[in-house]
């Protein structure tokens, strides 16, 4: 406040100083544009002249010749009005976030949106700025329709799976979108080393002509990221910290045997080498060496052993982070400046994530003249969790999470771990995974930069040129090392540990050139652009094993001794290393009219060339787009309505290939890899043997595809955008219908050719689509406000046409003409036959069968990928205190709950190897006459429509508390702060789901061993200087 | 100002053009590391890979077998599965279920291989005389395994003599798009030219027993001509044959089924348990140990164990044994006679049932000789050949006449039967000469005796998938899909 006063008197001194120069006093009110509160600290400025508004908006400023008068503040856009006559000049400043609504940002170009017909859905920074994941594109979920965004993995750092509009075709089926930050490409899958804090807004472009201008790379659509940047104004220091926890999911859920049922429903299945059977006193059979009095004690040792080993496998995680930011700037040249931390453990015992990142943004702008600099770097230290990498293995402790019998017991009596070989009667599954892992470490460590320098040059008021020369970079080093000095390292190759290192180099390089024309004419705008683009890829890892290490050492490979050879003529090479890239060459134009501010035709094409087409007469592409805009509103006829206070019409249509639709194969290096982008193109071959020739013999094991084309998308879109309610009620509609034309198909080849089947450009896929984003203000106060959205999206994709082709398997899924992609694929489980307790499936013919080999396979279980999903979210705030929340949800998906399968099979073999479901103790069949859903022990039922489950589900995925600190003053009256926020957030606090697994939510169509995704609770301080 | 612009401008420019200028090369980004297309195949030790890799997917054991389970040879042991081959009773869709008889994409694999090699061979470049020498030699084995695999295509799905029936796509280089089938005659014809440029090529000897040697040509040449009833050619090409490789002599005679001998064989495919597998497990299955022999699936039919002079024909312990064993036990006495031919070492034992393929021995170029003269009415002639057989094989063996040229004819065929069960013979012959298959009671399976001449089954269907992927196939005659 002191300052406050001090400025002002200095404003006063100068002000009486130009009074006798013939100024004028102009005073005035400032106050934010949504909700009316007056704003403080606002700067006004006027020639050489400088004021600030008070705490509650109010400013006054003495003029002399000056025209106009300019207000600006951090989170405002800056705003002139021109002074003539006035005295009073009372503004409206709006907020950044509420601009943005206003702008669309396609990382080319910021498209007024009233002109653009693309179909955009942009979301604030915030939704990802505070997000406690480690990679932000988690914090996507239920966020942006159209946008289905599912996390496989609790690892702290992994990335979701990200689809626009479904599945585009079946040979790229996971090809996600392209992601651009700042205009610089950069790989999805790939985000833990970025600082989503940084982040200003994200764009997704979901149609044709949102995406068109990416050309094939924009086939499956584009996420446009910004940074922050700094903003005209004094320079604000701002300190963020969280702190929180994160917990594992409650495996109640799968209702699992505890020892006592678990020996007694062994016992009852008289399931052989198992303690419940085996030394049950029913079991007339002595086991050799043990007498009937041993038995009964080694069964009672037993019974008194009950662990819930998730306990063990999984702990509760801290996650922390601090970050500080600088920004600030004068009118030409502004900066955004920040260092972070984070640091975040897994559930799984030995993984984390831990991340160092820097930022530095910089913006020079004279009239004529624009420099732009972004760049970060980052440093990133991930432990992996060794048990994503083991799949189905007695050592990964996902899967023993429902495997480990609770009657095991890990430790020696002395405390340490009883590990060794493992039988059915002897456990050691859980010391040896124990063990494993205390001996076994993942590192990956990752620097990354990714940076661009923008250089606009305006040669004539309507002519700017242009030039965006990015990169991106990332360094990996990948480690995994098992201890030579422990019992898992005595189970590797020369029995002495092992150490797999790999170190990799990506890095990718952009330019484009640009030379953009706008001009008006009398009613008509007229928008132009030509732009060149070179994209250039590389590519290069190197990896190796060492086996035979050192005992003496824990870390690396030092030491490592020879190897033997085992009187071998040649030994085989542990090291391997590749290169590889790509380039693409582009040009493309765009255009843009408008007349009167109610019409505009958006159009824009593009030429890619790439190397990743073998085929010289295929390597060149086109993609473009033609969109329509109508403000309705400008109308004359609507100009008296009082019912919107927007309605727009949106229109497009166009054509973009898929890149991602072509096969790709990749060259290991260790632990890493290098994309081979051609290999899969060409004839390959592999090596085989023939006794007769000690030659290894060289043979193709891939034809090639010389004929290869891209897949190519044709989107159409109709949207329509309006608010009602004075701006209070904002809606978007959007349908869609997108072809993917050239679809690659499994098209079986005739037995001349010497293989069976190709991926030949000869089918169709769609996918059809209706979206819907409504936000409303429900209660817009000075002091209390309420706002809540939803946005919902529905998908349907269908296969269209297989050319030649009847019908394929891919995975578990039938490929066939006129379902949708990803519909599952299986023998229908009719339930128990009463009288023999076998398994009884549908035939073919749809009668009742009870040999499996009889049973027919049907498409009538449903899809993995959901057909409707969506977001509801809220926001409270009365005057200092806000609650914002996100429910997620999807529905009409099914998925396999391949751990059910496991757990209610009941039969001796899995028996065995899993810590079986309670269902089995009175849902499976024992005597004839019982109606139960399981079949008897002595037969399996297989893997069946049975185990596919409802997997819809609503998520409470995120919740924060928090409350607007005021200024803060110290003792001595300077202030201590400026101000900063205080909350507390949850993710994933909640879901509701009729799925009996773990979560219901994963990235692909089977759950089995998959990392599972966490909780959190953090608490958060922000505090600007 | 005005020249801070232009410098502006031309350093602008400049780099404006040196970008365009590198763009060219952007798109032609070049995959370095990959070890495919042109590259795979780039010189002669390479394309040496190529050939062997070739011959890693050449394949005797599904004629041997076919021509076993759809014959008299063999009977149903203790393990039966095949109903829809052994009983005659399969379609296109089902062939290839069981003991999968599909040789279409098997020789096709084959023969594609070759032809990369083949259309590699130009491009590389020969070091010194050696390589040249050897870019001849892989030239000759191309042309040969293409030879010989389009013969066993024939043998499976046309097998006739007849000029204007329907042969199969002869294949001359890697082709993606569907093919029609062409008529006999111009398909043996470019198979009898591969064969004539082949035998220029290859080895004179046949040194390397497990590659193509000019004799191997010459056996082929002399089926060829059988089947093609060219009997002047098929006379002429055995003779090569058997000038070069006599008939083994009593003693070595069983030691060519234990490889220990490499009597009367020009060529074979040679086998380990891991490249190429146990031929032996066609018939039955490997020992878990001395005792616990494993499972038969099929045992010598009584209708082959009974044409022998048991006591005096020393083909009837080197192809059968009786296992006291297996006798003993009255769960298993029914497989108690054992096909011995791909017996291999003792049970258990890690070379167990396993033996190299033969592809061919003296013996078939004298019945192809015997049963060539005999249709040429040298009735001496073939006479002669069938008794040097015989005498071959059987002790005290008295040199028998024959009447009629039927009678001898029928006496070669019979020989066939006994000198070459388990060979890959039987059916085919069966065909080629239109004559029934015909199973003792005892031998068959529900009561399917007869599989009478002429009958469509002779030939096996092209295989369904084929059909589907290829718009050009035409399916055998009998065969509705």
């Amino acid at each position: 406040m002191r300052k406050v006063v001090l400025l002002s008197s200095l404003v006063f001194c100068f002000a009486l100083q130009v009074l006798a120069q013939g100024s004028k006093k102009i005073s005035g009110k400032i106050v934010d544009q949504k909700t009316k509160q007056g704003l403080g600290g606002v700067t006004v400025n006027a020639g050489k002249v400088n004021a600030l508004s008070d705490a509650n908006g109010n400013y006054q400023i003495n003029v002399t010749d000056q025209k106009s008068v300019n207000f600006s503040i951090i989170g405002y856009a800056k705003l002139s009005r021109s002074i003539g006559a006035a005295t009073t000049i009372n503004v409206e400043l709006a907020s950044v976030e509420a601009v943005l609504e206003e702008v669309v940002i396609t990382g080319y170009a910021r498209e007024s949106k009233s002109k653009f017909a693309g179909a955009v859905t942009t979301i604030s920074g915030k939704t990802v700025n505070d997000v406690p994941v480690g990679s932000f594109d988690q914090a996507f979920q239920g966020r942006v329709p159209g946008m289905l965004v599912n996390s496989g993995s609790g690892q702290p750092g992994s990335s979701a799976v990200i689809t626009i509009r479904g599945i585009k075709s079946l040979q790229g089926a996971g090809a996600q979108p392209l992601y651009v930050l700042d205009g610089v490409p950069i790989p999805a899958f790939d985000m833990q080393t970025l600082n989503p804090d940084d982040f200003e807004s994200i764009t997704v472009l979901k149609d044709a002509t949102a995406a068109a201008i990416y050309g094939a790379r924009g086939g499956t659509g584009v996420i446009v990221i910004t940074s922050k940047r700094g903003k005209t104004g004094k320079n604000i220091v701002t300190y963020k910290t969280q702190y929180g926890i994160t917990r594992r999911p409650n495996f109640d859920r799968l209702n699992m045997m505890n020892t006592r049922e678990m020996l007694a429903y062994e016992e009852r299945e008289k399931i052989v080498n198992n303690p419940g059977w085996t030394w049950s006193p029913n079991n007339p059979a002595i086991p050799a060496g043990m007498t009937a009095a041993s038995k009964a004690r080694s069964l009672d040792s037993l019974r008194n052993i009950d662990i819930d080993y998730a306990d063990i496998f999984y702990r509760e995680g801290i996650s922390k982070s601090h970050e500080l930011t600088l920004s600030g700037g004068s009118d030409r040249t502004k900066f955004f400046l920040s260092g972070a931390y984070f640091d975040q453990e897994g559930i799984d015992i030995y993984s984390s994530l831990k991340r160092y990142t820097l930022r530095f943004n910089l913006d020079h702008s004279t009239d004529k003249f624009t420099a732009q600099f972004n760049s970060t770097l980052g440093f990133s230290k991930t432990q992996q969790s060794e048990g994503e990498s083991l799949g189905n293995s007695p050592r990964n402790p996902f899967q023993m999470t429902f495997r480990a019998k609770t009657y095991e017991n890990p430790y020696n009596l002395d405390g340490s771990l009883n590990f060794g070989a493992n039988s059915t009667m002897a456990l050691k599954n859980v010391a040896n995974l124990l063990e494993g892992l205390q001996n076994t470490s993942r590192v990956f460590d990752q620097i990354k930069l990714v940076g661009n320098g923008l250089l606009a040059y305006k040669i004539l008021p309507t002519l700017t040129v242009r030039n965006n020369l990015g990169v991106t970079s990332s360094t990996n080093f990948v480690r995994r090392y098992v201890n030579p000095n422990s019992f898992i390292g005595s189970l590797q190759s020369f029995q002495s540990g092992v150490t797999q290192e790999s170190g990799g180099l990506y890095t990718e390089f952009i330019n484009t050139s640009s030379v953009a024309y706008s001009e008006r004419f009398g009613k008509s705008e007229l928008e132009a652009s030509a732009n060149f683009e070179v994209v250039r890829g590389f590519q290069r890892a190197l990896g190796f094993t060492l086996f035979n290490l050192d005992k003496r050492l824990t870390e690396t490979g030092q030491g490592a001794g020879p190897l033997p050879t085992n009187g071998a003529a040649t030994y085989p090479q542990n090291a391997s290393s590749a290169k590889s890239g790509f380039g693409i060459r582009s040009y493309f134009a765009t255009t843009k009219y408008t007349y009167d501010n109610k019409y505009s035709l958006n159009a824009n094409i593009r030429r890619d060339g790439t190397s990743r087409i073998v085929n010289e007469e295929n390597r060149e592409v086109t993609s473009w787009s033609a969109g329509f805009t109508w403000n309705a509103l400008n109308e004359r006829f609507l100009s008296k309505q009082s019912i919107f206070s927007e309605l727009k019409l949106r229109l497009s249509f166009g054509i973009i290939p898929n890149i991602g639709s072509i096969q790709t194969s990749s060259y290991g290096a260790g632990l890493q890899s290098v994309t081979n982008y051609q290999g899969p193109q060409v004839p390959s071959f592999g090596t085989t043997q023939y006794a007769g020739s000690t030659l290894t013999g060289l043979a193709p094991t891939g034809p090639g595809n010389p004929n290869l084309k891209i897949e190519r998308v044709q989107k159409s879109n109709i949207g329509i955008d309006f608010s009602v309610w004075n701006g209070r009620a904002r809606f978007n509609l959007d349908a869609y219908d997108e072809q993917t034309l050239d679809l690659f198909v499994n098209q079986p080849l005739s037995g001349t050719t010497g293989f069976s089947s190709l991926y030949i450009n000869a089918g169709r896929m769609s996918n059809k689509g209706l979206e819907l984003n409504a936000k409303v203000d429900v209660i817009r106060g000075r002091d209390f406000g309420v706002t809540l959205g939803l946005n919902h999206s529905y998908n349907k994709n269908t296969i269209e046409n297989l050319g030649a082709v009847n019908e394929f398997f891919l995975g578990t899924f039938v490929i066939r003409k006129g379902l949708s992609y990803g519909t599952h694929y299986t023998l229908n489980y009719l339930g128990v036959d009463p009288a023999t307790g076998n398994p009884r499936y549908e035939a073919p013919d749809g009668s009742i069968t009870n040999d499996q080999a009889k049973a027919g396979q049907f498409d009538k279980f449903g899809n993995y990928l959901p057909r409707h999903q969506g977001g509801l979210d809220f926001e409270i705030r009365y005057k200092a205190f806000s609650i914002s929340g996100l429910f997620s949800y999807q529905f009409e998906v099914q998925r396999y709950n391949n751990i059910k399968s496991w757990i209610t099979r009941g039969i001796p073999g899995y028996q065995s190897a899993v810590r079986a479901s309670r269902e089995l103790i009175d849902n499976q069949w024992t005597a004839p006459g019982d109606n139960k859903r399981y079949q008897r022990s002595g037969v399996d039922r297989g893997f069946t429509s049975d185990d596919i489950e409802d997997a819809k589900f609503v998520r409470f995925r995120n919740l924060v508390v928090a409350y607007q600190l005021p200024a803060l003053k110290g003792p001595n009256g300077k202030p201590l702060f400026t101000g900063g926020r205080l909350y507390a957030q949850g993710q994933n606090l909640a879901i509701w789901s009729p799925w009996t697994g773990l979560d219901p939510e994963d990235s692909n169509n089977i759950s089995l061993s998959e990392y599972p995704n966490p909780s959190m609770f953090t608490l958060g301080l922000d505090i600007n200087f | 100002m005005n020249k801070m612009r232009k410098n502006k401008l031309v350093i602008g420019s400049f780099l404006m053009l040196s970008l365009f200028a590198s763009c060219s090369k952007v798109i032609d980004v070049k995959e370095t590391d990959f070890i495919g297309g042109d590259v795979a195949l780039k010189t002669v030790a390479n394309v040496e890979s190529g050939i062997i890799g070739a011959y890693a997917t050449m394949n005797v054991e599904m004629g041997i077998l076919l021509n076993s389970v759809f014959t008299d040879e063999v009977r149903v042991a203790e393990f039966y599965n095949a109903a829809t081959v052994h009983e005659w009773q399969y379609g296109s869709t089902d062939i290839s279920i069981r003991d999968n008889f599909t040789a279409f994409p098997m020789y096709y694999r084959t023969i594609d291989r070759v032809n990369r090699v083949l259309a590699a061979l130009p491009n590389a470049k020969a070091a010194n005389a050696t390589e040249e020498a050897l870019k001849n030699r892989i030239r000759g084995e191309a042309l040969y395994l293409r030879a010989f695999c389009h013969f066993g295509l024939y043998q499976f799905y046309s097998n006739t003599s007849d000029g204007t029936a329907l042969a199969l796509a002869y294949m001359e280089t890697p082709d993606l798009l569907p093919q029609a089938r062409i008529t006999v005659a111009p398909y043996m014809a470019k198979l009898n030219a591969d064969l004539v440029a082949a035998k220029a090529l290859v080895p004179a000897t046949n040194a390397d027993i497990a590659r193509a040697s000019r004799h191997a040509v010459s056996g082929l040449q002399a089926r060829v001509a059988l089947y093609m009833k060219d009997y002047t050619n098929a006379a002429a090409f055995a003779t090569e044959y058997i000038a070069a490789f006599p008939l083994a002599s009593k003693t070595n005679f069983p030691l060519i089924w234990k490889d220990a001998n490499n009597s009367e064989v020009a060529f074979k495919l040679i086998r380990t348990t891991t490249a190429g597998g146990r031929i032996g497990t066609l018939y039955r299955g490997t020992s878990a140990n001395a005792t616990n022999i494993g499972t038969v699936t099929w045992r010598p039919s009584l209708a082959l164990l009974n044409s022998y002079d048991q006591v005096n024909d020393i083909r009837y312990a080197a192809y059968f044994f009786e296992e006291p064993l297996l006798k003993a036990s009255s769960a298993r006495s029914i497989a108690a006679i054992l096909i011995n031919k791909y017996a291999g070492t003792a049970y258990a034992t890690p070379t167990e049932l396993l033996a190299d393929g033969k592809v061919f021995r003296t013996a078939e170029m004298y019945l192809i000789r015997a049963e060539a003269r005999a249709e040429l009415n040298d009735l001496t002639g073939a006479a002669a050949d069938l008794n040097t057989l015989r005498d071959a094989r059987i002790n005290n063996y008295t040199a028998a006449s024959f009447s009629s040229k039927g009678d001898l004819i029928t006496a070669i065929m019979n020989e066939r039967f006994k000198e070459l069960p388990f060979e890959g013979h039987r059916f085919f012959d069966a065909k080629r000469r239109n004559l029934p298959i015909i199973r003792l009671a005892a031998d068959a399976q529900n009561n399917k005796l007869t599989l009478e001449s002429g009958n469509f089954r002779f030939l096996l269907p092209i295989p369904n998938s084929e059909i589907q992927a290829n718009p050009l196939m035409v399916q055998n005659p009998g065969y509705t899909n």
